[in-house]
């Protein structure tokens, strides 16, 4: 006898030598089978349920989309403003708006953010090394050409900050001021949709 | 429903003790095997009333017990379980010989995998190629896991084991 031989005849001599409980098996096999079914099916109410509120509240999640609702706007992406330092003046674009806010002669430029939310600035400088300072919060950063330097800040309280160029640039170095006007969410939200709408200052 | 029950009832019938014993063979506890024959047939069923007969029901619901006691194995509690087994625990009850508590005390002490490969190819009788494919397997490892099951099948057997109305036994 093989080897092979040998250890089939032990398998099915092994198998043989114990048999089911074959009387209520078919009766134990509907129950399960029952079981199975109750369970498949509620496993399938439960996905049409999640798959129903992701379609109901998904937009509202701000992840998804663009809208947003006051309990989950922490979680938005931050704003990000690029600002751009020149002889003499500044440049604040909010680039996912469209809008874009630059020193005009005799008008004092004004970098506006919401307040309680971080925000992203981008900085760099067209020309000579400028600085952004922002005197009152002991703040500043270097803008310098050919670079950008990325920062987040967030303004909790609402009103206006005095801002200004801190390194000396040139002749009119002193003709750089800005002012950082800090709105609570939904003045800072109609602000830049009328800005976006060209209808703002 | 799309499934004929009658005709499903007969497949019950006709496979139930089949896939218990292999279960049997790939556990070596009757409460699993009936657990693993039982599941397998309804997940077959469920197959059969949802997608269609599948070809070959046979093959098909074997193939569903082996990888659900795969899956299981693969779970540490039934892994440590089958651990506290291995080193020595119940015995299949039943009207057993000697000579098949000999063969349970070797099969279960063969690894899983080795265990697996053994009864498929020599208790179910697949080829090689057949067993590398239901076990996702190369067919390199199958070889060798099965030669390897088979030395200590044998070395476990050989000096006390004469199976029932054939040869002389033994090496």
């Amino acid at each position: 006898m093989t080897p092979e031989t040998q250890v089939k005849h032990a398998l099915h001599a092994l198998a043989a030598s114990r048999r089911p409980d074959e009387a209520g098996a078919y009766d134990r096999f509907l129950r399960r089978h029952a079981r199975r079914v109750r369970l498949e099916a509620a496993g399938g109410g439960l996905l049409v349920l999640v798959l129903l509120a992701l379609v109901v509240a998904g937009p509202r999640l701000p992840l998804l989309g663009e809208g947003t609702t006051s309990g989950l706007r922490t979680f938005q992406r931050p704003l990000t403003v690029e600002v751009t330092a020149y002889q003499w003046g500044w440049r604040f674009d909010y680039r996912d708006a469209g809008v874009r806010v630059a020193s005009r002669p005799g008008v004092t430029p004004e970098l506006v953010v919401p307040a309680g939310e971080p925000v992203r600035f981008r900085l760099t400088s067209t020309d000579v090394v400028h600085s952004f300072h922002l005197p009152g919060e002991r703040f500043e950063r270097a803008a310098v050409p050919g670079r950008t330097v990325d920062f987040e800040l967030r303004f909790d309280r609402v009103g206006d900050y005095a801002g200004r160029c801190g390194v000396y640039c040139g002749l009119q170095h002193t003709e750089m001021p800005f002012t950082v006007r800090v709105l609570d969410r939904d003045a800072f939200s109609h602000w830049l949709q009328a800005a976006s709408a060209g209808t703002g200052p | 429903m799309a499934v004929d029950d009658l005709e499903f009832r007969a497949f019950f019938a006709g496979q139930y003790r089949r896939l218990y014993a292999l279960g049997l063979l790939l556990t070596g506890d009757a409460g699993e095997a009936e657990e693993l024959a039982q599941d397998a047939l309804v997940r077959t069923y469920r197959r059969w009333a949802l997608v269609g007969r599948p070809t070959d029901p046979a093959t098909y619901a074997r193939k569903v017990l082996v990888n659900r006691h795969r899956s299981l194995l693969r779970r540490a509690v039934v892994e440590a379980r089958q651990l506290v087994r291995l080193g020595g625990g119940a015995e299949p009850g039943g009207d057993h010989g000697e000579d098949a508590m000999v063969v349970w005390a070797a099969l279960r002490r063969l690894p899983p995998r080795q265990r697996t490969v053994v009864v498929l190819r020599y208790y179910e009788d697949l080829s090689e190629p057949e067993v590398a494919r239901l076990l996702r397997l190369p067919l390199g490892t199958v070889k060798s896991l099965g030669r390897r099951g088979l030395a200590r099948l044998r070395s476990r057997l050989a000096p006390s084991f004469r199976p029932t109305g054939g040869g002389k036994g033994g090496t």
